[in-house]
């Protein structure tokens, strides 16, 4: 019978391991489709399972871990709990042998509750325990994995944000960061307990009965193969069945958004009947991974009750103790029984986390990937010698910056392209002009922006401020004297006072309003209700975008900045608002070298010096007049929008 | 929030009334596998009872179906016979269990797939005034996550409610036979346990919202310092940011970690008296055993301890279950509030009159529900079929109201309107849309690709007809330019159109089909003005059809038929470009004004030239 069974589960054990194995001859046919497809689901983060890889885990749990303490005594506690699951079965055994038979003897009963209720208490605290350091490790893994990712993404330059987009960066904060606390934390606990609970069982078997034993040993790979092979079929079916869902959101958000359009083309039928496709196809779908999904528990329970049964037929043997003459009790027949019973949930706990390992090995490349990246801009170290870094400038070495930017044969292109967006580029700003610059889309004109910001550096040639490279000198020098304002301007949650703030930590309650009423924005202020600790929403939503812009100019007003750079400031703004910004803005350039990237032409006329730009060269340069005299490029542009700005104002000054 | 609980629960009996016979055998099905499951301890018994000699206490079910085959005689038969046994009933339960775990999801789908429909077919009918004031995301919400409580309360925690009282009355009826006394000494720790559950269930909740709360600032964090990068950077306050940053990070983790510390206190002594249940039933036994040797036989003792632990889980996931229920009830009540709202077309008639195109408004009011001051007072003027007629007037001026009266996104409340004869509100809703092209200024483009978009109106449209429109509306080249040319995507995942590419691609879609009357509401306003032209001289050219042109370009009014010109909701003004332009009022005003932009420019030019001179 032994023979007969074990010969059973190695035929099984090897229909397995086959089917495993054939399993990446499918794939590979298909790889060319899955790379396609893998495009696609690039923004769903949908991972798949990998082959581990123990460098990576090593490398993320040397990032991440600082206190190893932590993790040893998690798995002590682990160990324990473990070691408090196997005994406790013994104990009931030793009842079974000792109480529950035909000569019971009570002389051990008090000993023997005694025991149980000590297992009772340090099961508790084994549990307890377990549980509150893997929250720990669990817990402190995020904060790291977030402060590492964040302390680095204030380091990285901008090249890094165009590649990267905000939800790609995102996730890893917090799905990948999610992900991979909760396997080091309980995916760890869940590992060890198995392992120890599974070897535990096999050696008590074996000391006790060996033949027995090898039934349980035999039915290890069975479960694990099957465990691993169910899940990655489950989890790919209802990939599946979430793509399908993601579609129906999509439907659901585009039925809504376009509600008008569908009204007014009368495709509410079409709509309907689309709609009603797809959401056949999900019930198809989920029904299809439903069957499966459905059949892997019954499948392992089945199993599970086969070893049972065997163990059933084969203790009863030794209980009766015929050929073998191996005797045994009932009580070591239900000890192994018992064993049996619940062996299955170690093995299948060991194969889940292997297969959650696979899957998340993915986000672990990704979060190394974050942290391990070098910054396009970075000072040299003679540089941050002199002037600091980042988190501790050096302040009392910084020299005043005056603001006289001059360009030198500068030519730069993005990495990874050839493209040149500037070429042989050579300009010279004099300390306390305005120039603006003007030209369409990709004519290079954000891109001078960026390099005088220094988020970018030239591909060659150099730019100097003051007469030196400003390699020379530190970027949070450059950035300390320099303000910003954006075309949408970016404000953050909070109060007025707080945003505001933002353009010089240090300033008083009182040099907040100073500015603000210097840009005129004093006046909406006041009738807020909270007046300036008026909350204003996730990114200034509670104001109008003219509010915003003024909120964003007493910033820049406020840093007192040597360098201003106007970008795109007045493009979103309604004309209803454009007098008060005009306003705003001639105060805010007084005094200070100010560059400004306009699409509207209004706001550059009163520039020194206007550069026409194409194609990363100089079209024209002059002032407004000068360009509009000339009659070329400018002259006709500014035309243009003269015309349209007059009609759609004049209709409503009427 | 009461009364919507109320719709909830309504909801969900109306749900559970029109799946009953699914659910009625999901929850059989339920109730028989965790009864069946108690029987397994029932075999186990049998075999130690067996091997006990102990004869007496093997009155059950596996005894009852060996001797109904006649088999097992000896004690090893009788063994072997009852393990395979054991092994056939698994089997067979385990069918069962696909069974119930399909038929489960397979309700869970059929039920998600009605909601689904219904949600999506109501609200697609729900007048305008709803939908141009709604939260699409909560409107989302309701359809997707509230979607999947409904199904999660009705496909498996309603199920495993059933699982748990089935599992401990039949795990009680077998205790009962095997000795009374153990059974309640047994059941101490049902009470407690749920309660527990329960409760702790109630508590975990309450933080779970303070800590969500934490969770989504520190979220809404990160993305305002990615989105801002720029800011952060060019004020140098990286350091600042990070010390902020910090903090939050620091603020969520340990609100989690203090509530994780309490789950881990909870659940250290829920197994613990677990094991202290195992402990008291244990003793009890040995006391009775001391006081009557043999009234409880090992069998009977396994069997009770195999019974115990087969209600303890259930038992203690009982708050979970609870506290999930609970929710069922809210999300379905946000729900039903949706579906609680009225169609649009619920009153709507069946009239459907042929249309030449004929307009004529006479005294027409409008106001918004919410507001008392009128949109429109006493608005007359009549349009005559092929004419085309421009609308004119300043911002607010109540010109678009105009379009949306006329394809009864919105209902007049005074006045009449009259199309080719007939009263507007006596036609059907759906069968005027079909008559009248509107274009709107911020055109909605569907997410597929440019070809679809412009198909859209007209499934059998042949390629060359779509080529022809997308020429007239002067979009033609544009595509060509594109990478994908026609199959370009449109939509966040696909190219960015402009404001320009948008409209007249509305327009292209919008010519698809021939209709009576169009109407273009400030839909070529980012258009330049020769492509404007352009257009609106190919379309002449190739439609007869009544066209109103909303605009506040006057060179674009001055070529209409008839100029009408709104004022604060009234008409002020009608006739032609030169009877308008000779009468004194806001169109000479504007014509005078527009008129003087070239000379006011040259103006500017010599200006310049002198402020040059200085210099």
């Amino acid at each position: 019978m032994v023979i007969a069974s074990i010969v059973i589960f190695i035929v099984f054990t090897a229909l397995c391991i086959y089917c495993l194995l054939s399993k990446p001859k499918k794939t590979m046919k298909s790889k060319e489709v899955d790379q396609i497809k893998a495009n696609q689901m690039a923004e769903d983060e949908e991972d798949d399972f990998e082959k581990i890889d123990l460098k990576i885990w090593k490398k993320i749990i040397k990032i991440i871990i600082k206190d190893k303490k932590l993790i040893i005594q998690m798995m002590i506690a682990v160990i324990l709990l473990a070691v408090n699951d196997l005994v406790y079965p013994l104990l009931n055994r030793y009842a079974l042998e000792h109480y529950f038979n035909e000569q019971p003897d009570f002389g051990t009963k008090w000993l023997f509750i005694g025991m149980y209720a000590f297992l009772a208490i340090a099961l508790g605290i084994t549990v307890w325990s377990f549980i509150r350091a893997a929250s720990i490790v669990e817990e402190s893994t995020t904060i790291e994995i977030r402060k590492q990712a964040f302390d680095k993404l204030q380091r990285l330059s901008f090249s890094y944000y165009d590649t990267n987009s905000s939800g790609w960066i995102m996730a890893r904060m917090t799905s990948d960061a999610r992900k991979l606390a909760s396997i080091i934390s309980w995916g760890i606990v869940d590992l060890l307990w198995g392992f120890v609970l599974m070897i535990g069982i096999l050696i008590v078997s074996f000391i006790i009965n060996w033949r027995l034993a090898l039934l349980l040993l035999a039915l290890v790979p069975v479960f694990l193969l099957l465990t691993l092979y169910f899940r990655k079929k489950i989890l790919r079916e209802y990939r599946g069945v979430r793509k399908i869902n993601s579609e129906i959101t999509a439907a659901f958000n585009e039925s809504f958004m376009g509600s008008n359009a569908s009204k007014t083309l009368v495709l509410e039928a079409k709509n309907e009947k689309e709609f009603d496709v797809t959401i056949a196809k999900m019930k198809k779908r989920s029904i299809q991974a439903a069957i499966f999904s459905s059949i892997f528990w019954p499948t392992i329970l089945v199993l599970g009750y086969f070893g049972v049964a065997v163990v059933a037929v084969e203790g009863g043997k030794m209980v009766i103790g015929d050929e073998l003459k191996l005797i045994i009790t009932t009580g070591t027949l239900y000890l192994f029984l018992d064993y049996a019973m619940r062996f299955f949930d170690p093995v299948m706990s060991i194969a889940r986390i292997i297969s959650d390992f696979q899957q998340a090995q993915a986000s672990a490349e990704r979060v190394i990937s974050l942290i391990e990246t070098v910054p396009d801009v970075i000072d040299t170290p003679e540089v941050i010698e002199k002037y600091g870094d980042v988190y501790h400038p050096k302040m009392e070495n910084w020299e005043e910056l005056e603001g006289e930017i001059e360009f030198q044969q500068v030519s730069f292109k993005y990495k990874g392209t050839d493209k040149y967006v500037l070429k042989d580029f050579n300009l010279k700003i004099e300390k306390g002009q305005v120039v603006a610059f003007v030209g369409e889309t990709g004519s290079g004109k954000s891109t001078i922006i960026n390099l005088i910001s220094r988020f970018y550096e030239p591909s060659e040639g150099s730019i100097l401020i003051d007469g030196k490279d400003y390699k020379e000198r530190s970027v949070g020098w450059l950035h300390h004297h320099l303000g910003y304002v954006l075309q949408t301007p970016h404000l953050f949650s909070g109060n007025i006072l707080e945003n505001v703030r933002y353009g010089r930590l240090d300033a008083t309650d009182e040099e907040v309003k100073q500015v603000c009423q210097i840009v005129n924005a004093h006046e909406f202020i006041e009738k807020l209700p909270q007046g300036y600790l008026t909350d204003i929403g996730e990114g200034g939503n509670k104001l109008s975008i003219g509010q915003k812009q003024l909120l964003s100019f007493a910033r820049a007003l406020l840093a007192n900045p040597k360098i201003l750079i106007l970008d795109e400031a007045t493009s979103s703004i309604d004309t209803e608002n454009e007098k008060m910004i005009q306003d705003a803005i001639g105060v805010v350039l007084k005094g200070r070298t100010s560059l400004m990237v306009a699409h509207r032409l209004s706001t550059v006329v009163n520039a020194d010096k206007i550069v026409v730009l194409r194609e990363g060269k100089i079209l024209e340069i002059g002032t407004h007049f000068e360009l509009l005299h000339k009659k070329g490029y400018y002259f006709n542009l500014y035309k243009n929008q003269f015309l349209q700005e007059f009609e759609q104002k004049s209709i409503n000054s009427i | 929030m009461k009364q919507n609980s109320k719709t909830g629960a309504k909801y969900i009996l109306y749900l559970i009334g029109r799946f009953f016979p699914l659910l009625l055998l999901i929850l059989v099905m339920s109730a028989i596998d965790s009864a069946t499951y108690t029987y397994v301890s029932m075999f186990i018994k049998y075999i130690i009872a067996v091997l006990d000699n102990d004869i007496h206490a093997t009155n059950n079910l596996s005894e009852f179906i060996l001797n109904w085959f006649n088999l097992g005689q000896g004690m090893l038969d009788k063994v072997v016979y009852a393990s395979i046994g054991l092994f056939l009933f698994q089997f067979i339960r385990g069918i069962f269990k696909f069974l119930m775990g399909f038929y489960r999801q397979f309700f869970g789908e059929v039920l998600a797939k009605k909601i689904r429909k219904d949600m999506y077919h109501h609200i697609q009918e729900l007048p305008y005034s709803y939908h141009n004031n709604v939260d699409t995301g909560d409107l989302i919400q309701r359809c997707t996550t509230d979607n999947d409580t409904i199904r999660n309360c009705l496909c498996s925690q309603l199920p495993e409610l059933v699982s748990i009282f089935a599992v401990l009355i039949t795990a009680v009826f077998q205790m009962w036979k095997i000795n009374r006394l153990l059974m309640l000494v047994s059941l101490i720790i049902v009470p407690i346990a749920a309660i527990t559950s329960i409760i702790f269930c109630i508590y975990t909740e309450k933080k779970f919202e303070e800590i969500e709360k934490e969770e989504s600032k520190l979220m809404s964090m990160i993305q305002e310092n990615i989105a801002g990068v720029r800011v952060v950077k060019a004020f140098a306050n990286e350091a600042f940011e990070k010390e902020k940053f910090e903090k939050q990070n620091l603020i969520y983790s340990t609100k989690n970690l203090h509530l994780n510390k309490v789950s881990a206190i909870f659940w250290g002594m829920s197994d613990a008296s677990t094991l202290v249940q195992y402990l008291i039933t244990m003793t009890t036994s040995i006391f009775l055993l001391i006081n009557k040797p043999g009234i409880i036989r090992a069998s009977d003792i396994v069997a009770i301890m195999m019974l115990l632990s087969s209600y303890i889980w259930p038992v203690r996931s009982l708050g979970r279950i609870v506290s999930d229920l609970g929710k069922c009830n809210v999300a379905a009540g946000r729900v039903k509030e949706i579906l609680d709202l009225k169609s649009e077309y619920v009153m709507d008639s069946s009239f459907q009159p042929e249309i030449q195109g004929k307009i004529e408004f006479s005294n027409v009011s409008f106001q918004f529900d919410d507001t008392n001051q009128h949109l429109l007072t006493d608005l007359s003027f009549q349009i005559e079929p092929g004419e085309t007629v421009a609308i004119i007037g300043k911002t607010g001026s109540g010109k678009s109201t105009i379009a949306k009266i006329l394809t009864r996104l919105i209902e007049y409340q005074e006045g009449s309107i009259l199309i080719d004869g007939h009263e507007l509100k006596d036609i059907k809703k759906e069968y005027i849309r079909s008559k009248i092209g509107l274009i709107l200024q911020e055109p909605f483009l569907f997410a597929r690709t440019v070809y679809d978009n412009i198909r859209i109106t007209n499934e059998m449209a042949d390629p060359e007809r779509i080529t022809e429109v997308a020429k007239i509306a002067s979009i033609e080249k544009d595509i060509r330019s594109f990478e994908k040319g026609y199959d370009t995507m449109v939509g966040e995942k696909g190219a960015t159109l402009s404001g320009g590419q948008k409209q007249r691609l509305a327009i292209a879609r919008m010519l698809l089909v021939d209709k009576p009357i169009y109407i273009f509401d400030d839909s070529l306003s980012a258009v330049d003005t020769e492509t404007d032209l352009m257009i609106r001289q190919a379309l002449k050219k190739h439609n007869q059809a009544t066209t109103i042109i909303i605009t506040h370009r006057i060179t674009t009014a001055k070529q209409a038929d008839k100029i009408i010109v709104l004022e604060n909701g009234g008409v002020s003004a009608i006739g032609t470009h030169e009877t308008l332009a000779q009468q004194e009022g806001l169109y000479q005003k504007l014509w005078n004004i527009q008129g003087k932009a070239e000379a006011e420019f040259m103006n500017i030019l010599r200006e310049g030239g002198a402020v040059d001179g200085h210099c």
